[in-house]
C-alpha cells in the first residue's frame, strides 16, 4: 500500500532538522541498510533497558526489541515525521510490550492454577532482603546491590502504566508531551501518572531510603 | 513471595506541583510561586527533598547492554522476516498464475556449468536468466545449508518430494533449449510486479558476502547436477515453509545445530509436535461442531469483547452464517491468545481425544486440566488460522486497494504510522476494524448485528449517531476518529 503519511510540511521538517534519529529513518526508508544499523546501535541498549523493567525478563525484552525493530522495518516506506524518532520508537514498543504483556498474565493465570505453590523462591521478598541485609550489616548500610533490588522491586509494584511513564521520564528523559504521544494520553492525564508513580514509589522507598527499614509486605 | 504493597494514596496538589518542579514542567509563575513556598515553608521543602531522593534511587536501577552481536542479529532477522513476507506474497503470486504451470517443460537439457555461465555471458539477461532458480527460491536457499543438508532431509521422508508444477518449472529445460534459454522465456512471460521482485531479491543476493553467496551457487551446482533435482528442490521448498511456521527461537535453535544428523533429528522433533494434516481436518471438524451447538454462547462472549468480525467468511458462506460466525469466534480468540474465555470443558475434549490420531491424542491426555488443553488446542488453532486467513483472503473482494487507500486518507498520522508498523495481517485486520468503526452497523451488537456491508462498501461519511451512549474506545465509538479524541 504505498500511500503517503499526511502531516503538514513544516512540522515534518522541523523534526527532520532537530532529530538526527529522525534524518537516519529517512535514510532507512530509502532503503538505506547501514542506516538502519545505526539506529539499532543507537536505540538498542535503551530499548532493552526500558522493556527488561517493563516485562521483567531480559531475554523476553531483547526479543521485543528485536519485534520492535522488525516494526520499524517493515513500515520504513510509509514513515513520515510526525514526532521525534525516539517518540514514534517507543510507541512502538508499548504496543509490542503490551501484547507480550497481555498473553504473560494468561499463561501465568493458567501456570499458578495448575502449580499454585509454585515459583515461591524465584524471588527474594523485601522482607527476606532486609532480614539478611540487616544479619550482614549491622549498622544497616544500604549496599548499592541490595538498593538496586529494593529499588527494582518498587519499581515492580508499580501498574504498568505507571511504570512505563517513570521509564520514559527517569531513562528516556521524555517531557511530559513526549511521554503522551508515547502512551496516548493527554499530557494532563500524564503529569497525574506521574505524580501517582513518584507517590507510590516514595510511599514504598521512603522507610527504607530514610531509616533502613525494610517496606512494610503486608 | 511476599511483594511490597504498594502505597496507592491520592496524591494532593502539593505531590503534583513538587513533581512537575522537578521535571522542569512547570510554567515560570507556578514555578515561582512554588520557589517562594519552598524559602518559606519546611514541610514544603522537606517533601521535595524525599520526592528527590526517592527519584535518585532509581539511578541505581541497572541498564542494559547488549552484546556485540544484538545489532548484527538483528539486522539479520528484521531483513529476513522482510524477506520471507515478501517472498511469501511473491509465491501467493505465481501460484495464482496458472498459465506459469505450462512452463513445465518435458526434458531436461545438459547441465551447464553455474560458474561458467557467470563468466562466460556478461549480458546481464542472460546471468539473470541463469540465477532465476535461486532467485525464485531465495529464501529457501538460504534456509538450507548445503546439498548434503538436503539429501539426507530427503531420505528422512520427513517432507513431502513429490515434485509439484513449479518445481518442475525451476529444474526444467525445454525441448532443445538450454537453462538459459528456458529462462530468458520465463522471464519475458512474467508481468512487471514479479520481474521488479526478482530485481529485488538479486540486488540482496549480490549483496551477500562472499562466502554466502559462493555456498548458494554451490547449492544449485550441485542441484543440477543431482539425479534427484526436482525431488531435492520440492524438498527445499517445503522445509523452508515448514521452518517459515517456527518460532525465531526454534529456528535460531535449528540454526545452531551444524551437524545436518542432529539438524534433522530436531527437525523430526519438531515435526512430531506438531499436529499432522488428517489431524488438523480432525479438530476443525470439531471447532465446527462445537461452534454449531454452542453458538449463541460464542456470540454472547464475543460481543462481550466486542470482536469485530472479519469480512472474509461473511462473504464468502452467507449459509449457515450463525455457525460460521461462531467458527470464527473460536479462531479468533486462538489467535488472540484468549482460548480459555471460552467454555471448552474436559468433556468436549474427550471427544476430540477421542477422535485424533495418537500423538495428538496423547498430547491432550497429558494436560491436568481444561485450561491447559485449551493452551494446546489454541497453539493448533492459531498454525490453522494461518492457513485459513490465506485460504479466506481470496474471498475478500470488497477491500479494493483504493478504499484502504481512501480509508487511510482519513487517518490521523499516528494511527496511520501505528498501523504501518504492523506485521502485514494484523495491519490488515486493523485497517479492517477502522473501516467497520467508519461505517458503522456491521459489529457485533450494532443495530444491524453481524451483518455484511453492502457490496461496494459504502461511501464514508458523517456518521456518528451514538455520541451519547458513553462510548470511547476503540471499538466502541466512531466519534474517537471523527474528532480526533485520541487522548480520552
Amino acid at each position: 500500500m504505498g500511500v503517503g503519511l499526511a502531516t503538514s510540511e513544516p512540522a515534518g521538517q522541523t523534526y527532520e532538522q532537530r532529530d538526527p534519529d529522525v534524518r537516519l529513518m529517512l535514510d532507512v526508508r530509502a532503503d538505506n541498510a547501514a542506516a538502519f544499523e545505526e539506529l539499532v546501535l543507537r536505540y538498542q541498549n535503551r530499548l532493552v533497558t526500558v522493556l527488561e523493567h517493563l516485562v521483567g525478563r531480559r531475554e523476553l525484552a531483547e526479543d521485543l526489541a528485536q519485534e520492535t525493530f522488525l516494526r520499524v522495518y517493515r513500515a520504513r516506506k510509509n514513515y513520515v515525521p510526525g514526532s521525534k524518532f525516539s517518540t514514534w520508537l517507543y510507541t512502538i514498543a508499548n504496543n509490542v510490550a503490551s501484547n507480550a504483556l497481555r498473553s504473560q498474565r494468561r499463561r501465568r493465570e493458567v501456570h499458578w492454577e495448575s502449580k499454585p505453590s509454585g515459583d515461591s523462591q524465584a524471588v527474594m521478598s523485601l522482607d527476606q532482603l532486609a532480614q539478611a541485609a540487616s544479619g550482614q550489616m549491622p549498622t544497616r548500610l544500604i549496599d548499592k546491590a541490595e538498593m538496586r533490588d529494593v529499588v527494582r522491586m518498587a519499581v515492580e509494584t508499580l501498574g504498568e502504566r505507571q511504570r512505563l511513564a517513570v521509564l520514559l521520564n527517569k531513562f528516556e528523559g521524555m517531557s511530559y508531551e513526549e511521554i503522551a504521544q508515547t502512551m496516548r494520553m493527554t499530557t494532563k492525564a500524564v503529569k497525574s501518572l506521574l505524580t501517582r508513580a513518584r507517590v507510590n514509589l516514595r510511599g514504598v522507598l521512603e522507610p527504607y531510603l530514610e531509616r533502613g527499614d525494610h517496606p512494610d509486605p503486608s | 513471595m511476599t511483594a511490597p504493597a504498594r502505597h496507592d494514596r491520592e496524591p494532593n496538589a502539593l505531590d503534583e506541583e513538587l513533581v512537575a518542579y522537578l521535571d522542569d514542567e512547570l510554567d515560570a509563575d507556578a514555578r515561582a510561586k512554588l520557589e517562594r513556598r519552598l524559602v518559606s515553608e519546611p514541610g514544603v521543602r522537606e517533601s521535595l527533598r524525599k520526592l528527590t531522593r526517592v527519584w535518585d534511587a532509581l539511578e541505581t536501577l541497572p541498564r542494559a547492554e547488549v552484546n556485540e552481536a544484538f545489532a548484527t542479529t538483528t539486522v539479520e532477522a528484521v531483513v529476513a522476516k522482510e524477506a520471507l513476507s515478501q517472498a511469501s506474497t511473491f509465491a501467493m503470486r505465481r501460484s495464482a498464475r496458472s498459465w506459469m504451470r505450462g512452463v513445465a517443460l518435458l526434458a531436461a537439457c545438459a547441465l551447464v556449468s553455474f560458474v561458467a555461465v557467470r563468466w562466460f555471458w556478461p549480458d546481464p539477461n542472460q546471468q539473470l536468466a541463469n540465477d532465476l532458480p535461486i532467485l525464485e527460491n531465495y529464501d529457501a536457499f538460504r534456509a538450507v545449508r548445503n546439498i548434503e543438508f538436503l539429501r539426507e532431509l530427503h531420505q528422512a521422508s520427513l517432507f513431502d518430494s513429490k515434485p509439484t508444477d513449479a518445481a518442475t518449472a525451476t529444474a526444467a529445460t525445454g525441448p532443445g533449449k538450454s537453462l538459459v534459454e528456458t529462462n530468458l522465456a520465463r522471464l519475458a512471460a512474467m508481468n512487471d510486479d514479479d520481474r521488479a521482485l526478482i530485481a529485488k531479491t538479486r540486488v540482496d543476493f549480490e549483496g551477500l558476502d562472499e562466502n554466502q553467496r559462493l555456498r548458494i551457487e554451490q547449492l544449485e551446482v550441485a542441484l543440477r547436477a543431482d539425479p534427484n533435482e526436482s525431488e531435492l528442490r520440492q524438498v527445499m521448498i517445503r522445509y523452508f515453509e515448514w521452518q517459515s511456521s517456527l518460532s525465531t527461537g526454534q529456528r535460531d535453535e535449528l540454526r545452531s545445530l551444524n551437524a545436518p544428523g542432529a539438524r534433522i533429528a530436531r527437525v523430526k522433533d519438531m515435526i512430531a509436535a506438531d499436529l499432522p494434516e488428517p489431524d488438523r481436518a480432525v479438530v476443525f471438524e470439531w471447532v465446527r461442531e462445537y461452534a454449531e451447538e454452542e453458538a449463541d454462547e460464542l456470540l454472547r462472549i464475543a460481543r462481550g469483547k466486542q470482536w469485530v468480525p472479519r469480512p472474509e467468511l461473511l462473504e464468502a458462506m452467507q449459509r449457515d452464517k450463525k455457525k460460521w460466525q461462531a467458527v470464527l469466534v473460536i479462531f479468533r480468540a486462538a489467535e488472540n491468545g484468549e482460548l480459555e474465555d471460552l467454555p471448552f470443558n474436559e468433556v468436549d475434549f474427550k471427544l476430540l481425544e477421542s477422535r485424533l490420531s495418537e500423538v495428538p491424542a496423547g498430547r491432550l491426555e497429558e494436560c491436568l486440566n481444561a485450561d491447559m488443553k485449551k493452551l494446546v488446542l489454541s497453539s493448533w488453532l492459531q498454525t490453522m488460522a494461518r492457513d485459513f486467513a490465506e485460504k479466506m483472503r481470496n474471498f475478500d473482494p470488497r477491500f479494493a486497494d483504493r478504499d484502504y487507500k481512501d480509508l487511510l486518507e482519513k487517518l490521523p498520522v499516528d494511527r496511520k504510522n501505528e498501523i504501518f508498523s504492523l506485521p502485514p495481517e494484523q495491519a490488515r485486520q486493523a485497517l479492517n476494524d477502522e473501516w467497520y468503526l467508519r461505517n458503522g452497523d456491521t459489529r457485533f451488537g450494532g443495530p444491524g448485528g453481524f451483518m455484511p456491508p453492502p457490496p461496494g462498501g459504502r461511501p464514508f461519511g458523517p456518521r456518528d449517531d451514538d455520541r451519547n451512549d458513553g462510548k470511547n474506545g476503540r471499538r466502541g465509538d466512531r466519534r474517537r476518529h471523527d474528532d480526533d479524541d485520541r487522548h480520552d
